[in-house]
């Protein structure tokens, strides 16, 4: 695992949501989040990334008031969570992770349902509904009843329930999980369009590197309920290490370690490591690169059976950071 | 709690049944003797009162190896005694008629003359009263003495006459405490007039040692079992009908525990706990459905229970009554279902915790079987025994508004209490940050 650099991200805007040395301990004694201090800016999309068990649930089920921190506290717009003002409630939106709609009611329903509980009157919650179903692809859907929609379809509604009463602060927790491409293109571009459009603030949890890569402005990582870093996905990609990342296969996997060996010694190499008998290459225009290393092996008599050459991610940021074994 | 439920349920019936306790507790009657005795020469000079002799066999009577008496004569007029059968408060009234004596004693004129005549047959009377006959033989019976004649014509000797005398029992049908009761005083009418019959017979054998096989003695005393007025056509539904509506109410309960720990398990509570949503509204919002719920089960269960055959007293009017007391029965039984909610997981935890409530709380209001009296100081605070109680009274005893008002209105009371402790337990366990 690289050292850690730095926790606190860019500095812009005012505040949104604030976790105070933030710590939860369930009954049994499992530290899920462990002393979090973050700071959310207005109209960011905030990434929350970490593997499973990590403490990303956990910590976004205290930020919205669900959970009930073992110490700390969460401050939204100087308000503290629990003793939040009817205003505050009213500026939050919340999409769980799981899939939570009332099976039994139509999508327009499920709306109107959430609607009266955020007191928006009905004239109003009756557009935003249509809006909302319009936006998500959802309006043939409006009065068939949730449970037999599709799983993208319920996911979809499990976001528009999140966005009814125009909050100014969503939480989404795995938006996109298990959708199908479309569903998920559908998703996505709906949480852009808040940023853009709406300049609404967002906490995202995913498992996508590529969506929250491409979605967040700064992203979190943490792993065993501490927050790791806190950064813009082009500065965690540069801590980690900038450049391409080239993947190779050699026919003779007892060559790999020469090579390896030999690999490092290049001039513009910043990085070279063998996973899984691949040997990964990282640098700078890596493309350029190429016929210099190809020479190198054909010097060394070592056949290349596959390549594959791609930008640095925030996937290599983040199994650099939490490490490559399975959780759960 | 799986493992609980059976634990609880053969507890709850165990108590129903009586095991455990093996404590024999007296049954209150109450014997209306209205014998107005005989005098006889059978008898000695004196006038004699079978009725009070029975009587005191009644009271006298024991548990079998116990020093616990089986029956608790009360007194009372018939009007009281029938307003203390209504109630329940007595098992059963006796009428002792007032030519019991009578009847007793043509038994055992009866018993001598058949004895007599199967050892020497009518036509060889007249010769045996002259040879001394049976000579001065006393009849020790259930503390009654009579004594034989002597030297008489064959028109002294006792005549079988044609008298007959009913005891009559009287109760509610329903009430198993009656069933016990005239069961008992049945069997110890029989064995009184059995002991009289054969004390007659034995004095007979001692003066004419002879191996004779006796005839048929004559029947002059019957018992009658008779409902109560008015209600000589119930059944025991009919009687039972009221704790089984309540009952099913109770159900119903499960059902609102099972719909709010539904929310729970799938997470639309959490959903609503983030919004602006009181505890209160989604708790009165939860009462509204399952009241309209509880009302459409209060007439399905009357409805079923007119199809069945179900009778009652007093019209349409009693109807009326009964569904208003099922209808706050039934927000009672919505009131128990927020409480179980709030201590359920899930929705199979609140069903299976909602069955542990209701069942036993159905047995211990006396839905099913009648309680301990002494029970009653508890289960008077639970609205469902007041909703019991006034459903009796008024289907079944014919009771009217005013006379329930006061199970009417602890209702509303212990109701009220109820929802408020759903409401803030429901809130305190489930609506705050966990």
């Amino acid at each position: 695992m690289v050292p850690l650099l730095r926790v606190e991200g860019p500095e812009s805007g005012s505040v949104a949501i604030e976790t105070r040395n933030l710590s939860k301990r369930y009954p049994g004694g499992v530290l899920a989040v462990d002393g979090l201090s973050l700071r959310v800016w207005k109209g960011e999309v905030f990434g929350f990334l970490g593997p499973n068990g990590a403490g990303k649930t956990t910590s976004i089920k205290m930020m919205v008031g669900l959970l009930k921190p073992t110490s700390g506290e969460v401050l939204i717009e100087g308000e503290r969570i629990q003793t939040a003002s009817k205003r505050v409630k009213k500026s939050i939106g919340v999409c769980p992770q799981d899939i939570v709609v009332w099976s039994r009611l139509t999508c327009m329903e499920n709306l109107l349902v959430i609607a009266d509980m955020y007191e928006v009157p009905r004239k109003v919650a009756v557009k935003r509904c249509e809006k909302l179903l319009d936006d998500l692809k959802l309006t043939d859907k409006k009065n068939v009843l949730t449970s037999s929609l599709s799983g993208g379809m319920k996911r979809r509604l499990n976001v528009a329930m999140a966005l009814i009463h125009n909050p100014e602060i969503v939480v989404l927790d795995e938006p996109t999980a298990g959708l199908d491409p479309q569903s998920r293109l559908v998703v996505t571009e709906y949480i852009k369009g808040l940023k853009e459009t709406k300049k609404l603030t967002v906490i995202l949890t995913t498992h996508e590197m590529d969506i929250a890569d491409q979605l967040s402005d700064r992203v979190a990582i943490i792993d065993h309920g501490k927050l790791l870093v806190l950064d813009t996905p082009e500065n965690l990609k540069d801590r980690v290490g900038r450049g391409d990342i080239m993947e190779m296969a050699l026919n003779d996997e007892a060559k790999n370690e020469s090579v390896r060996e030999a690999l490092e010694s290049m001039e513009g190499i910043e990085e070279v490591n063998e996973t899984r008998g691949r040997i990964v290459v990282r640098a700078l225009d890596a493309a350029s690169k190429l016929p210099e290393i190809f020479t190198l092996l054909e010097s060394m008599e070592a056949k290349v059976s596959n390549v594959s050459l791609r930008r640095n991610s925030l996937e290599d940021v983040f199994i650099t950071l939490t490490g490559r074994g399975l959780r759960e | 709690m799986t493992l609980l439920f059976p634990v609880v349920f053969m507890l709850v019936f165990g108590y129903a049944f009586g095991v455990g306790g093996g404590q024999n507790t007296p049954y209150v009657i109450v014997v209306l003797n209205n014998d107005s005795g005989a005098s006889s020469s059978i008898m000695g000079s004196g006038h004699f009162n079978f009725g009070e002799n029975f009587t005191q066999v009644l009271r006298d009577l024991k548990y079998e190896n116990s020093t616990v008496s089986m029956l608790t004569l009360q007194n009372a007029t018939r009007e009281e005694a029938l307003k203390l059968l209504m109630k329940r408060s007595i098992a059963c009234i006796v009428t002792i008629p007032n030519n019991f004596s009578e009847a007793m004693e043509a038994t055992i004129n009866s018993t001598i003359r058949t004895t007599v005549t199967s050892l020497v047959g009518e036509t060889a009377i007249t010769l045996f009263q002259q040879t001394g006959g049976l000579g001065n033989a006393t009849f020790p019976s259930g503390g009654m003495n009579f004594t034989l004649p002597r030297n008489e014509t064959l028109a002294t000797l006792p005549e079988a006459e044609n008298i007959t005398a009913t005891v009559s029992i009287e109760g509610d049908m329903g009430y198993i405490n009656f069933g016990t009761t005239q069961s008992i005083i049945r069997g110890v009418l029989s064995n009184y007039i059995e002991t009289v019959q054969s004390d007659a017979k034995k004095q007979v054998l001692q003066a004419v040692p002879k191996e004779i096989s006796v005839g048929e003695d004559l029947q002059h005393v019957s018992v009658d079992v008779e409902s109560v007025s008015g209600t000589k056509a119930f059944s025991t539904f009919d009687y039972q009908a009221p704790g089984i509506i309540v009952f099913g109410l109770l159900m119903g309960s499960i059902g609102v525990a099972a719909a709010l720990a539904r929310e729970t398990e799938s997470q639309t509570l959490s959903r609503l706990k983030v919004s602006l949503m009181r505890s209160f509204d989604l708790l009165f919002g939860t009462l509204l459905p399952w009241t309209l719920l509880a009302i459409a089960q209060l007439l399905i269960l009357f409805g079923v229970a007119l199809a069945i055959g179900f009778d009652w007293v007093g019209g349409a009017s009693s109807l009326f009554i009964a569904i208003f007391i099922g209808f706050i029965a039934g927000v009672a039984c919505i009131s128990l279902g927020l409480l179980v909610a709030a201590f359920s997981r899930s929705e199979s935890h609140a069903t299976t915790l909602g069955i542990l409530v209701s069942v036993p709380l159905s047995f211990l209001i006396g839905a099913f079987f009648p309680l301990p009296s002494q029970s009653e100081v508890v289960t008077a605070f639970l609205p469902w025994r007041q909703a019991f109680t006034a459903l009796t009274s008024v289907l079944t005893y014919g009771a009217r508004l005013q006379d329930i008002m006061p199970n009417i209105t602890a209702m509303i009371l212990e109701t009220a209490v109820l929802f408020a402790l759903g409401v803030i337990a429901f809130a305190k366990v489930r609506l705050k940050a966990e």
